[in-house]
């Protein structure tokens, strides 16, 4: 049955991935390019992060007994309408329900991998019916785990991302403009996005003017 | 970037066969002993003419890995291609349709398109002219000339029937020019006007040949791009030809395909042993010709040239790319029109 056809009933949301929240975090158009332009550059980051993504034994707890740890573990949360796939989750013995998300490169406190690992302890609490409010990231870099606090500002910053996405899926089709600044030269979509071609469209538009006038001096001589 | 490589495996020994063995590529060429392997991360496209086997755990395996195969004929015609799981990017495609739609923003795109192409044929004629004797600067010149009228007009063009009067006046007046400014042996035939369906001479043969090799680069880098390759702005809708593959190819033919042939000849890279003439007039390339010219093609496309808008190098056989993505963006409305490359 299509949405369209339901009546007085609860209009299906469109459901948000969570690698989206933390792209949208990252920079909004990033997410924009990867969902509106299906548009996903391969780079040498992801690459590795694929690879770290089929060993994720998470060093430390391996052979305890204590925890069982389960891998690429799908999630949703329906009132949320959210819906991805964990890295790592580690049930630990006394009940605790540990997410943890796995990033090959630098950890940065408060950033956009918070969010996504903060969205995966929002669909855990669903899933089993009991709080999550501790998360982990595990940075391939200094190769050690990040502990982060899933609280209310938190989980506010995954609603809003999650309105955010949901918007730009499903009414706003235009992509959001470019950051254009330091972010873009870790992002793997910089050579689709064309950053700083959008910034500089004075000069673009000279340039369009300029495609009809011929300067034969400097054609012949330079 | 992992994702732009230049290395695409040309195969034209006909009777090759190309099997996939874990994650190399397996070559058979016909009557040679042994087999050569080339690993498959290092590729990424593969072109094929004529009579060449490739195996279906091949042909899935690009598919997977998005990496296109291209089917030519053997004498160098584009046949078909594989872009395995298609980047659809259906708002594109959505707003490629609209555009074209839309009169004034198919004329807007159509007019950049042949000014891109008029301005890089003129590039070409005044280079040339430059180091050519007086009688023949005279006419590169002049010709020169009818291409920077040309351009003038096509700023108040008001339909695309217009623009397309303009391109062929212009075409004419270039094409007129060219053979003064090349330096054929004396062995070959003269090279007079352009022809195609089938060539009738040594030039034109290379030049169609050489054509085919930019038609399968500029497709690929639309569909890179997730852009329809069928639906043009200047080429409109022409079924069973890929429109805006050879709409985005005009600004490229004078600098990437015309000035390659050119210099093969004036090289003497291309000579006349390259050439068979066939009963009745037609002229094709032999298998040692097409070899020479795939092999310089490959190089040519490593050359790198000056990208103003884009503010760095980029080597040719990305530049249709670099074009495919600013079209992109016109289309989505994020910038105020197409500007084509133009040679510096
Ligand atoms: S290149 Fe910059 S603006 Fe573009 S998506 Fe990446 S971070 Fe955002």
């Amino acid at each position: 049955m299509t949405v369209a056809s339901r009546q007085g009933g609860e209009a299906e949301q469109a459901q948000v991935p969570l690698s989206a929240l933390e792209h949208y975090t990252y920079c909004p158009r990033q997410c924009g390019l990867i969902l509106l332009e299906d548009s996903f550059a391969d780079d040498a980051a992801t690459v590795r992060g694929t690879l770290l993504h089929q060993r994720v034994d998470t060093p430390g707890n391996r052979g305890r007994g204590t925890v069982r740890t389960l891998h690429a573990l799908p999630v949703w949360h329906d009132g949320h309408g959210l819906t991805g796939i964990c890295d790592t989750v580690e049930l630990h013995a006394d009940g605790t329900v540990l997410p943890v998300e796995h990033k090959s490169g630098r950890y940065h406190p408060g950033g956009p991998a918070d969010v996504q690992v903060a969205a995966q302890a929002m669909c855990l609490e669903y899933m089993f019916k009991q709080p999550v409010t501790t998360a982990a990231i595990y940075s391939g870099t200094d190769r050690r785990r990040h502990i982060v606090t899933v609280n209310e500002a938190l989980r506010t910053r995954v609603l809003d991302a999650t309105n955010a996405v949901r918007n730009l899926l499903s009414h706003n089709h235009t992509l959001p403009p470019p950051v254009a600044d330091s972010r873009c030269r870790r992002c793997s979509m910089a050579t689709d996005c064309m950053p700083k071609l959008l910034a500089g469209t004075h000069r673009y538009q000279q340039a369009l003017h300029d495609l009809y006038l011929l300067d034969d001096t400097q054609d012949i001589d330079e | 970037m992992t994702t732009e490589l230049l290395n695409t495996l040309y195969v034209q020994t006909q009777g090759t066969d190309l099997r996939l063995e874990q994650d190399t590529l397996r070559i058979h060429l016909p009557d040679t002993p042994g087999r050569r392997t080339l690993p498959l991360r290092r590729l990424d496209g593969i072109v094929v003419y004529g009579h060449i086997n490739l195996s279906t755990e091949l042909i899935t395996r690009c598919a997977q890995d998005k990496r296109p195969v291209t089917w030519m004929s053997r004498g160098g015609r584009y046949l078909a291609r594989l872009d395995g799981a298609a980047r659809s990017n259906v708002l594109l495609r959505h707003a490629q349709h609209q555009r074209h739609d839309d009169t004034g923003a198919r004329l807007g795109i159509a007019r950049n398109l042949v000014a891109g192409k008029i301005r890089n044929s003129r590039w070409i004629l005044l280079r040339a002219a430059r180091d050519a004797a007086p009688a023949r600067r005279e006419h590169a010149r002049k010709a020169a000339e009818d291409l920077a009228a040309a351009i003038d007009k096509l700023s108040a063009a008001e339909s695309i029937d217009v623009v397309m009067g303009i391109e062929g006046q212009a075409a004419r007046n270039y094409f007129a020019a060219l053979p003064h400014i090349l330096s054929t042996a004396t062995d070959l035939p003269p090279f007079t006007h352009r022809n195609r369906r089938p060539p009738t001479d040594p030039v034109n043969a290379a030049l169609s040949f050489t054509y085919g090799l930019l038609r399968s680069l500029v497709h690929g880098a639309l569909e890179q791009v997730g852009l329809d390759p069928y639906l043009g702005f200047l080429h409109g809708l022409r079924p069973g030809k890929p429109a805006l593959a050879l709409d985005l190819m005009e600004e490229f033919r004078p600098v990437l395909a015309d000035r390659f042939v050119l210099t093969q000849f004036n090289r003497r890279q291309l000579r006349a042993s390259h050439f068979d003439h066939l009963s009745g007039g037609a002229v094709s390339l032999t298998e040692d010709g097409r070899k020479e010219l795939i092999g310089a093609w490959q190089e040519w496309k490593t050359q790198t040239w000056e990208h103003p808008i884009a503010g760095r190098e980029v080597p040719a056989g990305l530049l249709p790319v670099v074009q495919a993505r600013i079209l992109a963006r016109h289309l989505r409305g994020e910038l105020p029109g197409y500007l084509p490359w133009t040679a510096s």
